[in-house]
């Protein structure tokens, strides 16, 4: 394990943590950069026009966006007790609460699709007005968000999980690493419903 | 975080209960909206609401409860430029150019006449 990098599973004496965990925090404090930007200028876009228009007024539906919210919230739950399952030395009970983290990413995208599917159906695009400009914008990046964390979970699901057999303390590193990103997207989504669909 | 089976179990019990928080709160988002409350109102409890929320899945799920000292130093900063970013729409208010260029096009392609509000405007504006 000499020639492997350094500090993948052993804690640097430096920071406390092993270089994975830094980086994914790095990494998540770009993204709330990322989306701050996006969400400043919401801000600046509403407090700056003279009539803002509520979601229902745009046609967004209320009960799927809280759907939506649930789902992607059990989602949470299934990754975190996928990560508490290999705590647990249960391999089984991993794949099986990765497996449902996937099927409820998929569910949040279908219901969007659908979504985006009405609003394009009743030519409410992007160019109609600066609400569903901004909507789109932070769903679609959001939407983007989820479908690189189904292929990081896809691949520790599938092919990455054979880490588990030669090197199982850093193939639960990986899942924790994963984990963090994945309830970062939830937390975003949980203030994206109240701003997009209700206020 | 180094815990054993032991520790896991508990927190794993703190897991599901976080999870029936977070459903309670989200149904309570939509039932507050219900209440037809004064706009800055219903903004300033919903997004309350979602502060609760987003804290309990980064202290919970996300171990920042029990997090080492750097990551809680990074976390900070980012903080910090989140604010900033957060306030600058409310430095547009004080922008010079407020009221001048934007408020002349307006009242020229209004009809009106344009030159005697935009320097009213741009009185106001500065």
């Amino acid at each position: 394990m000499s020639d492997a990098i350094p500090y993948a599973v052993d804690i640097r004496p430096d920071t406390g943590l092993n270089n994975g965990k830094m980086g994914i925090w790095l990494f998540l404090a770009s993204e709330v950069m990322l989306f701050g930007g996006l969400f400043s200028s919401y801000v600046l876009l509403r407090t700056g026009a003279s009539h803002w228009p509520l979601g229902v007024d745009e046609g967004l539906n209320i009960w799927l966006g809280l759907v939506n919210t649930i789902v992607l919230i059990t989602s949470s739950v299934t990754m975190v007790m996928a990560w508490a399952s290999l705590k647990m030395q249960d391999f089984d009970k991993f794949k099986k609460f990765l497996g449902a983290t996937l099927l409820l990413s998929c569910v949040f995208l279908v219901v969007k699709a659908f979504e985006y599917g009405g609003k394009f159906a009743h030519g409410s695009v992007p160019s109609k007005n600066t609400f569903l400009a901004i909507y789109f914008v932070l769903t679609g990046v959001h939407g983007l968000h989820i479908i690189g964390g189904m292929v990081v979970n896809g691949y520790f699901w599938g092919p990455g999980s054979k880490m588990w057999k030669t090197d199982p303390e850093r193939f639960t590193g990986r899942i924790e690493i994963a984990g963090l990103y994945w309830h970062f997207v939830d937390l975003v989504w949980i203030f994206l419903f109240p701003v997009l669909y209700l206020l | 975080m180094s815990a054993d089976a032991h520790d896991i179990k508990r927190e794993v019990r703190k897991y599901y209960a976080v999870f029936a928080a977070l459903l309670v709160l989200s149904c309570v988002t939509v039932a507050v909206n219900r209440l037809h409350l004064s706009p800055s109102r219903a903004i300033g409890l919903a997004l309350v609401i979602a502060t609760v929320k987003a804290s309990l899945v980064a202290c919970v799920f996300m171990h920042l409860l029990s997090e080492k000292r750097f990551i809680y130093s990074v976390l900070a900063m980012t903080f910090v430029f989140f604010f900033a970013l957060m306030l600058l729409p409310l430095g547009t208010g004080s922008d010079p150019l407020h009221g001048t260029e934007v408020s002349q096009y307006a009242s020229a392609h209004a009809g009106g006449d344009g030159h005697a509000e935009a320097a009213q405007e741009t009185e106001v504006g500065h």
